[in-house]
């Protein structure tokens, strides 16, 4: 496996931590652990993802949208 | 989607279970159609619609822990039906991966936006690529769950995930940005 290779198993791993036991990560996470610039790279990368994440789940529905969701479905029972 | 195990049981849509799958799932949804319809109207539109489908025939989809994906299966759908799948959405597919590498500066600056900019920005990346990058980041999907909703190959989904972020990479660290204003706190 090449670092390039790695890099892409690696973007689909989750900054939650929930792929730790997944072993289609494994070899790209060991490779990482004893390479120091992918080790960079990655630790970047999951940053970066955290933080996309962390914004994006601010956003919010507008209001309203569940109440109409509920009377459309209501209205067709 | 295979959705063979779905029953032909009347809808029970004052069912409180109803409720509970709307309010479970219509704010992540909602973030989905957002990214893909790129204004809140449609967004809403495509929720409702999603939901009003799954009244009708996905309200008794027989594994609970396929409701899900169901839905975001019919969501993703309803968006490819409402709209002209064109030439150019082909052709995204063999366009150059941006800048890799994380710098600095993209970080900074995704850290300093707003959820508004960050939602600018994912807006701007090609649609193959946001649909999926909308589902890790928005509904913390594993890259199974992402192959599955949209119904490409494992391999597709890595592929699409690593240049859609190389694309929003390259969105951050454009000049002058995607309107990234600094210090903005929302």
């Amino acid at each position: 496996m090449t670092n390039d290779e790695a890099k892409l198993i690696l973007g689909a791993y989750r900054p939650t931590g929930e792929d730790a036991g997944d072993a289609i990560f494994g070899e790209a996470t060991r490779r990482a652990q004893s390479d120091p610039q992918l080790a960079a790279w990655f630790a970047q990368s999951q940053g970066l993802d955290a933080l996309m994440r962390g914004k994006l789940r601010e956003l919010t529905p507008p209001p309203g949208l569940k109440e109409s969701i509920l009377a459309l479905a209501r209205s067709g029972d | 989607m295979n959705t063979g195990n779905l029953r032909a049981d009347p809808p029970l849509l004052s069912d409180p279970v109803f409720g509970a799958l709307v309010e479970a799932h219509y704010g992540s949804m909602y973030g989905f159609a957002l990214s893909l319809a790129r204004n809140s109207a449609d967004a809403g539109d495509l929720v409702q619609q999603t939901f009003l489908i799954w009244a009708t025939k996905g309200h008794s989809l027989n594994d609970p822990t396929r409701v899900k994906s169901w839905l975001f299966t019919t969501l993703y759908r309803e968006f490819l039906r409402g709209r002209r799948r064109t030439a150019r959405v082909t052709s995204l597919e063999t366009l150059p991966d941006g800048e890799s590498e994380p710098a600095a500066v993209e970080v900074d600056r995704v850290a300093r936006c707003d959820a508004t900019t960050a939602l600018a920005a994912l807006q701007q990346v090609d649609e193959v690529f946001r649909a999926p990058l909308t589902l890790f980041y928005l509904d913390d999907m594993s890259y199974q769950e992402i192959a599955a909703v949209l119904e490409v190959p494992i391999g597709t989904v890595m592929s699409r995930l690593s240049r859609g972020k190389a694309q929003l990479r390259t969105i951050f660290a454009g000049a002058p940005g995607p309107s990234v204003p600094a210090g903005t706190p929302r």
